[in-house]
């Protein structure tokens, strides 16, 4: 069924027509610019990579010949122009290592040293057993044994082997903070805690512990949510799977965490990182118990110690008890008794107060 | 044959940067406003799709000859991005919800005739309008990006023709021209979209919340 229509009408009602559709409909939305911003860049890689393809090459064989003439003369003049010029700029920083770690060239293939400053283009080779801390950033991003990783600048790094486990802290909005490149994609990172594997030559894979990361492969663009597993092995090669925040697969990233402060801060917070850092859930058995956790001010070190160490440790100095035998939960009471039981974990550093 | 856009394909397969930003300019609107209407107003699942489907776009552009629209056969690569990520978790499947079900025709006519307006069954008459700025929005982005300019700068940004012609770099005769056909293809692109549009008594200003300038 039609209504009389526009083209039905004479020329001032259809001019006349269209104004009052135009007007009442407004500005069309446009996208923000950060949205513009973060799709520009990933369509204009691709779009540089496409021109780079051999027939483009032999289209414009004479202008490329030229242009690279020119690249060639300009890279020189550069080359001579930095020697005399500062160093590269500071990128990320060593916040800590274990075992042997590499760090290539600018250090000249000596060991590093925690506080170390890297600069663009340094690699990082965690050797067999070794594993580094970096703050890239707002992120810090844990690497673990046989791992071999580029610095680009504080939002870009290439994982050219082995892992790579990224935490932004808490949950802060979908900003991109750090673009991971591999051999087989580009893994965004839109969320706070994900981890990427990289085997050369065999498979990447990309989970999620907390938020989204969205991995680019093969011009497609795939969001990876918390909970989620990622492989991919080939353009017709991916598979996603469920992956829980507290499995074996983590197990690695508690064996190195980076250095917590407990001295002066509340055992609720200390709760809380215990949790991120093991993907389980904080349940306190009552609202009070939580109240108290809350009120309750710690004092000492937990410098050295596993997470699950410094569990025992601190609430060996409080009244708080754990369980942890439910998979995937902390869950904390209040003794009974009110008894404290020394730990066996540097229990003589630590100490808690309540107030109340 | 869409002559000049198969032209605008050939100079970016050729590397040209100024072809990449108009292109750019153009398109990424276009098609982000296409996706967001599919995946119920979410920014964050139309900024994956539309950065997919235009990095797919980029990568078979060899393959374009002109058949279609540009614009058209982008929207095609995003139907289908969009039907990879509805297939994909079941998380993202609600996200994009009836949309995806509803609108996802390969016609452009049959996609915007399932947008319903029906002044007895949705007295709303904010939501009415809502519905017809989004049909308005939709013609405008299927129209040549020249057309849908002039339009704008006559009718929302009120401009004159000399001021026009001077915005444009052409004369007033040509801005003529190009208003008259402007609001042809406009009139047949709205006519495309379907009855919704003619349901709507859209030549009263006071059915429609807000008035008119």
């Amino acid at each position: 069924m039609r209504s009389p229509g526009m083209h039905d009408q004479t020329g001032n009602d259809a001019e006349a027509s269209v104004a009052r559709l135009v007007r009442l409909a407004g500005v069309r939305p446009a996208p923000s610019s950060a949205i513009e911003q973060s799709v520009r860049g990933a369509v204009e890689r691709q779009w540089r990579a496409q021109t780079r393809l051999p027939r483009v090459w032999r289209a414009r064989r004479t202008w490329l010949a030229a242009a690279l003439a020119a690249l060639i003369l300009g890279l020189a003049w550069v080359a001579v122009k930095r020697a005399g010029e500062a160093p590269p700029a500071i990128v990320a920083t060593l916040v800590g290592t274990r075992g042997p770690v590499q760090v290539l060239p600018t250090s000249a293939n000596r060991l590093v040293r925690t506080g170390d400053e890297l600069v663009s283009g340094t690699r990082i080779d965690t050797r067999s057993s070794g594993a580094a801390l970096l703050a890239l950033g707002r992120v810090r991003a844990r690497l673990g044994p046989q791992t071999l990783l580029e610095l680009t600048d504080p939002q870009h790094v290439r994982l050219l082997h082995g892992q790579l486990y990224a935490d932004s802290g808490e949950r802060i909005g979908s900003d991109r903070e750090l673009i991971v490149t591999t051999e087989f994609g580009t893994i965004e990172h839109r969320g706070t805690q994900y981890q990427v594997e990289v085997q050369s030559g065999r498979f990447m894979y990309v989970c999620v512990r907390e938020g989204r990361a969205a991995v680019s492969t093969n011009g497609h663009m795939i969001s990876v949510h918390d909970g989620e597993g990622l492989r991919v092995a080939g353009p017709s090669a991916i598979t996603r799977e469920a992956v829980r925040p507290y499995e074996d697969r983590w197990r690695w990233i508690s064996e190195f965490v980076p250095e917590f402060s407990i001295d002066g801060r509340p055992l609720s917070v200390f709760l809380e990182w215990f949790a991120r850092e093991t993907g389980r859930r904080l349940m306190f058995v009552a609202p009070a118990t939580r109240a108290a956790a809350e009120r309750t001010i710690l004092s000492g070190s937990i410098s050295g110690l596993s997470p699950q160490q410094a569990l025992e440790a601190v609430l060996a100095t409080t009244s708080f008890r754990f369980d942890i035998s439910v998979p995937g939960e902390l869950r904390i009471s209040m003794r009974s008794n009110g008894t404290v039981n020394m730990g066996s974990h540097a229990a003589a550093t630590l100490a808690a107060t309540d107030p109340s | 044959m869409h002559e000049e856009d198969r032209q605008l394909a050939q100079r970016l397969l050729l590397g040209d940067e100024a072809a990449f930003r108009a292109f750019f300019a153009d398109y990424f609107p276009r098609l982000f406003r296409f996706v967001l209407r599919r995946v119920d107003q979410d920014q964050e699942v139309a900024r994956d799709a539309v950065q997919s489907a235009l990095t797919r776009a980029v990568a078979k552009l060899h393959q374009y000859r002109g058949e279609a629209s540009l614009f058209t056969w982008c929207c095609q690569i995003a139907r289908h991005e969009l039907a990879d990520l509805h297939a994909r978790t079941a998380r993202e499947r609600a996200a994009l919800g009836s949309l995806v079900m509803r609108e996802d025709e390969p016609e452009v006519r049959a996609s915007l005739e399932s947008i319903p307006v029906d002044s007895e069954a949705e007295p709303d008459a904010v939501r009415q309008r809502e519905e017809l700025a989004a049909i308005v929005h939709a013609a405008l982005d299927y129209l040549p990006h020249r057309y849908a300019r002039v339009l704008e700068l006559k009718y929302l940004e009120d401009l004159p023709v000399e001021a026009i012609a001077e915005r444009l770099g052409v004369t007033a005769i040509a801005v003529q021209s190009l208003l008259a056909r402007a609001r042809l293809a406009f009139r047949d692109a709205c006519s495309a979209l379907g009855e919704s549009l003619e349901s709507t008594d859209w030549r009263r200003p006071d059915t429609l919340a807000g008035g008119t300038r």
